[in-house]
């Protein structure tokens, strides 16, 4: 990642960042299905965390 | 042509008589014969099989295992990996359950319902090409295609005992099976035999009779190396045992690290994860109520990743599959467990990973996703365990060296170290 996401994410920020990327591709989500997509989010936080320990 | 015909009815007796236990089969096609009537046999003549449902058949409808494309046209071709084998002379049988849109490491389906595992139907029979595994495992059909992602083939073949081969990423047309994550997509077969698994490679490749596929070895000089490290972590102890049976058969119990393994994995999640909702982005937004609400869920949180995340994968991805083709340029067969455990029951589909309990749907392809982004062949064999449930070992080659997987694969079963679909079958019989 070019701004080195993973040193400077904290997983709140990674789910957050993500679920306002939803406005930008249009794809409209109610309150039940955030808290489902953010419990998601969470779990592939996990591997983020993973691939930001790796140089590209 | 009565024997044959016979043949024919006594596939389809099985299909009715055990489907609504196993729920292999979304539909069956009768056909008039295996083949046999051919004048000059060829390679597949008096077979039968059956394909995924993400594989396109001529006058059929291709779901993917979704309710949303039940209605699609069915289709004017076959796909060309289909028409390869149907040229072959096999008798075709039917199009098998998976999890919608392969999404998924269990074959459970909100729509057409769960797969069992032919060994004990109060298991899984893993996924996504659970129905192709169960069916062949279950010894109704002689082989059936599945496709390969992140372990869709590997997966279930280890939990139902049969064998199952990813092949060289790219070496296959694709044209005609519905795609997920097209990096890593692969189609192959299921066969409870390796002398079958070398005729249906060879028409899946375009050779014919005379091929060097076809060709068995007895030449015990092949260069392995189980994997240490990621693919100890977590593993059941007969998992483990099996590999190191395995290796100690080559006379090689030394282990070597793919030290990119867990960064391979996490980089093939977050792919997939992106790739997917990217795939379904359009039909997410009109027409998510109509997916199965697990793989919803996780196309969605897949769309919302950002590109700048996903270049970094695909750059840790790449870094990961230099590491493994180095280790493949210094050993002809690297060793790994398929599963981390044996088939998990459908109503606790939760298996336990270095003490944490975690999905099944989610985790089964532990150890098989993180050789995805090499694009290298892959075999899962079943281990030789008399009364037990099955377990599967993944035999590793460079890519386009199919050849050497088969011929381990052949000096295993000789040895007793693995065993065939069908001395499973057997055994079941006589457990029951």
């Amino acid at each position: 990642m070019a701004s080195n996401e993973k040193n400077t994410f904290t997983e709140e920020a990674f789910v957050s960042a993500a679920l306002k990327r939803s406005t930008s591709i249009h794809l409209e989500m109610d309150d039940a299905t955030k808290v489902k997509i953010s419990k998601i989010l969470e779990q592939l936080f996990v591997h983020v965390a993973n691939i930001g320990d790796e140089e590209s | 042509m009565v024997v044959a015909n016979n043949r024919v009815n006594q596939i389809m007796e099985a299909i009715e008589a055990t489907n609504d236990a196993l729920n292999c089969f979304l539909s069956t096609s009768q056909p008039l014969s295996l083949g046999q009537e051919n004048t000059q046999p060829s390679l597949l003549s008096g077979v039968s099989f059956g394909v995924k449902d993400l594989f396109d058949v001529k006058g059929e409808v291709t779901r993917a295992g979704s309710k949303m494309l039940s209605n699609d046209v069915p289709k004017d071709s076959d796909a060309l990996l289909v028409a390869r084998l149907k040229a072959a002379g096999p008798g075709y049988f039917g199009r098998l359950n998976m999890d919608e849109f392969a999404y998924g490491f269990a074959t459970v389906n909100s729509h057409y319902g769960t797969t069992s595992n032919p060994h004990d139907i109060e298991r899984l029979a893993g996924g996504s090409s659970g129905g192709s595994a169960a069916a062949v495992a279950a010894g109704i059909l002689d082989f059936a295609l599945g496709s390969d992602t992140n372990g869709s083939i590997r997966v279930p073949a280890s939990l139902c005992g049969v064998f199952g081969l990813r092949p060289t990423h790219g070496a296959w047309p694709m044209d005609g099976v519905f795609p997920f994550v097209e990096q890593f997509d692969t189609a192959g077969p299921f066969t409870r035999s390796i002398e079958l698994m070398r005729r249906v490679y060879t028409v899946m490749s375009g050779e014919s009779v005379g091929s060097h596929y076809l060709e068995k070895t007895s030449d015990k000089n092949i260069k392995v190396a189980p994997l240490g490290g990621w693919f100890r972590r977590g593993c059941s102890p007969d998992g483990l045992s099996g590999v190191d049976a395995i290796a100690a058969f080559f006379g090689n119990e030394k282990r070597v690290e793919y030290r990119a393994a867990e960064a391979a994995r996490s980089a093939a999640f977050l792919i997939t994860a992106y790739e997917g909702g990217k795939l379904h982005l359009d039909r997410l937004r009109t027409s998510a109520h109509l997916y199965d609400p697990e793989v919803k869920d996780r196309l969605i949180a897949g769309a919302l990743l950002s590109e700048e995340l996903i270049s970094h994968a695909n750059a840790v991805a790449s870094k990961a599959a230099r590491n493994l083709h180095l280790l493949l340029d210094e050993f002809d067969i690297l060793i790994a467990p398929a599963t981390p455990t044996v088939a998990p029951k459908i109503t606790d589909s939760f298996i336990e990973i270095e003490g944490q309990k975690v999905s099944a749907r989610a985790n089964l392809g532990l150890y098989t996703q993180p050789l995805g982004p090499a694009g290298v062949p892959v075999l899962t064999v079943p281990l030789k365990r008399p009364g037990k449930l099955p377990l599967g070992v993944q035999l590793i080659a460079g890519r386009g060296k199919e050849a050497i997987l088969f011929d381990a694969a052949d000096l295993l079963v000789e040895a007793g170290v693995i065993g065939s679909g069908d001395d499973l079958i057997a055994e079941n019989k006589e457990l029951s």
